[in-house]
């Protein structure tokens, strides 16, 4: 390794200790400041939010994180594989329907989407419906409602450059064979696109688990709401909020991990 | 009673001649244009009437065409059944899609119609200037005209800087300069124009508030994401190891605890009354760090030959990188950096939760406030995100179709 190579890399190191230390000295005498300590105890504390402890109260965020997250990845799975093969339909009404889906929710933020269900859709349903929702949690089926027709318009576009990207040669030798139109599509044609939309589908998972932090926006209790109640309530804004952050840095490593173990397990099918 | 029977009717014909995917079809949108038929004629206007009806009429003739054509196709053999077969899939793929267009027609007339005709328009529109400029009197923003003025600079400058590259494309070159004052113009008067924002008492709200931050976040994430995706494919490995978890860290945890963290504890570090700082930092720092993903991409996408024949011309390693990779590779890049622009564009929409009224803040409080419009409220403030989003997204588009088109 070249001489000036070791000195620059000394210097970055160098560099980033300083300006970690800077800032953690900083932000120490502006707490000291305001008569605030860090004190990590708290999370060992009653819970005036859930039972337990404000540890517990971080769990139990996390687990409607986890909920929310798995309940819209089935919806925007379903929906989307759908609008993906529609957008590939012969018939240009269906075709260009569900390209205008996709145009509508990509282009929209995520946060309105959440408001319009939760405060403007839901008091449109006919009241015997709206009645039910309002005695079933409506913020929670308004947030898996978002997140999952949002996240089904990226699946859509993955599913349709996954099928795009099987061969024609297959499709051809499938028809030739005399299989159905359906059978082509279920035997020939998904099995192959399933694999090369994968690792696109795991990184879609990681960011719909992420933006189900917006629910606490509508006032779902997940690992957001509960991390900013907590700030709320103790005043302890820093360990909260690392405390909300280790939890979405573990919920992502997980996801991650998951989804290349999938794609390897799949890979090896591949080869036998 | 008519109408619940008359939907079984199309589809039937299919059944019985063994096309069941085409019958279920059928009935489905029988059943769809029917019960919209029914709550039209109910109480709506004879011409959404008249349209669902002949949607509906379409329907039930084509399901009865294409059925009996299907069924021309029995009892054939041979050349003769095969062209009975491509006949009745022929009619089969025209009466279907005429009959989805006259169903989608009338729905989407249907509720465009119920759309247009809510109760709470003339209210949301009194605050069109509120959810626009964050103010909902003219008086109160006239101190402030010319700083709007100054935010339309960016924007025409770039228009006529574009507007040269199409002319310079079209005919002989022109003269690069005027395309260059232009954009630098256009830059000095963006930041002359958004400095004063920087101040604690900000001024602007509403969808100028979402430009400007959006704008004020791209100028900082870009060079981040530049650094960032350059020292991710570094051969010094420390250097690669923070490039790395600077990236991993950002895209892992989810933007709305960047804004909030940076809102509580960044003022500590810069000072007192930086809470808008903060936030355009949290914002541009997470869009660096997509932006570093994209550049590591592009700069991994390039052929290794560019990169060893640079070398081997005598380059170094930084004018290897500057002079040969980084030019082709940023050509690469454009429109998933514009993508990503878009993105960022949309998660302007997250500062709204400490406080600051941007376009989906503006919304919230008047939808709070009137409670009784909400529905219009929100449609007017999406379509107002998708009308910027979406022509990004064509623009977007557009370039990937054509990515090596060399500038001569």
């Amino acid at each position: 390794m070249p001489r000036h190579h070791v000195t620059i890399q000394l210097l970055a190191g160098l560099g980033v200790i300083l300006l970690f230390s800077l800032a953690t000295v900083q932000v120490r005498a502006g707490l000291q400041a305001q008569n605030i300590t860090l004190d990590w105890g708290i999370f060992r504390q009653p819970s005036s939010l859930t039972a337990g402890t404000y540890g517990t109260t971080i769990l139990l965020g996390m687990l409607t994180t986890v909920k929310l997250a798995a309940l819209g990845l089935t919806l925007a799975l379903t929906l989307g594989t759908a609008v993906g093969l529609g957008r590939l339909s012969l018939n240009p009404v269906v075709s260009r329907l569900c390209a205008a889906y996709v145009g509508l929710f990509r282009n929209t933020p995520l946060l309105v989407q959440f408001f319009f269900w939760n405060f403007a859709a839901i008091p449109l349903l006919p009241a015997s419906a709206r009645e039910w929702l309002y005695a079933h949690k409506p913020e929670q089926w308004a947030s898996v409602l978002a997140l999952g027709v949002y996240t089904a318009a990226f699946v859509a576009e993955t599913v349709r450059a996954g099928v795009q990207g099987v061969p024609a040669g297959q499709v051809e030798a499938a028809r030739s064979l005399g299989m159905p139109e359906w059978t082509v599509t279920r035997r020939v044609v998904l099995p192959q696109a399933l694999r090369a939309v994968l690792p696109p589908l795991g990184s879609q998972a990681l960011n719909l688990t992420k933006n189900s932090s917006l629910a606490s926006q509508i006032g779902v209790t997940e690992l957001f709401y509960q991390g900013s109640q907590i700030q709320a309530n103790t005043f302890r804004g820093f360990e909260s909020t690392a405390a909300v952050a280790l939890g979405y840095l573990s919920l992502s490593l997980l996801i991650t991990g998951a989804a290349r173990l999938l794609e390897r397990r799949l890979a090896t099918g591949a080869r036998r | 009673m008519t109408a619940a029977l008359s939907f079984l009717l199309p589809g039937l014909g299919h059944l019985l001649t063994r096309q069941f995917a085409a019958g279920i079809r059928s009935f489905l949108l029988a059943a769809l244009i029917w019960t919209l038929t029914v709550s039209v004629s109910r109480d709506g206007p004879l011409l959404l009437t008249a349209l669902c009806a002949a949607a509906a009429v379409t329907a039930h003739v084509g399901a009865g065409i294409s059925a009996r054509s299907g069924a021309a196709a029995h009892g054939q053999t041979g050349p003769a059944l095969a062209a009975a077969n491509r006949a009745a899939r022929q009619d089969q793929r025209r009466w279907s899609t005429l009959s989805s267009a006259a169903a989608a027609t009338a729905v989407l007339a249907v509720t465009l119609h119920w759309a247009v005709t809510l109760p709470g328009w003339s209210e949301t529109l009194r605050n069109v200037p509120f959810f626009l400029i964050g103010r909902l009197r003219a008086e109160e923003y006239d101190p402030l005209r010319w700083r709007l003025i100054g935010l339309a600079l960016p924007a025409a400058g770039a228009l006529i800087a574009w507007t040269l590259g199409r002319v310079r494309r079209a005919g002989r070159p022109l003269p690069a300069w005027p395309g260059a004052l232009s954009v630098t113009a256009g830059l000095v008067g963006c930041a002359v124009i958004t400095w004063p924002l920087l101040m604690p008492e900000t001024v602007l709200g509403g969808f100028a508030l979402s430009l400007v931050l959006t704008v004020l976040a791209l100028l900082l994430a870009a060079p981040i994401g530049l650094i960032a995706g350059v020292l991710r494919v570094s051969r010094l490995p420390l250097l690669r190891l923070l490039a790395t978890a600077y990236i991993d860290l950002l895209r892992a945890v989810p933007l709305i605890v960047w804004v909030f963290a940076a809102f509580l504890l960044l003022p500590y570090l810069l000072g007192n009354g930086t809470q808008f700082l903060a936030v355009v930092l949290a914002l541009a720092g997470f869009t660096g760090a997509y932006f570093g993903e994209i550049v590591r991409a592009g700069l991994q996408a390039l052929p290794p030959g560019q990169n060893e024949a640079a070398r081997s011309l005598g380059l170094s390693g930084t004018q290897t990188m500057r002079l040969v990779v980084l030019p082709q590779a940023l050509r690469l890049m454009i429109p998933p950096l514009l993508g990503q622009t878009i993105t960022l564009f949309k998660d302007t929409s997250l500062v709204s939760i400490v406080g600051l009224v941007e376009l989906a803040g503006a919304g919230r409080i008047t939808a709070n406030r009137l409670v009784t419009s909400t529905f219009e409220i929100y449609l007017l403030i999406s379509l107002l995100y998708f009308a910027v989003a979406a022509a990004l997204s064509a623009a977007a588009a557009r370039l990937e179709r054509a990515p090596h088109r060399r500038t001569p």
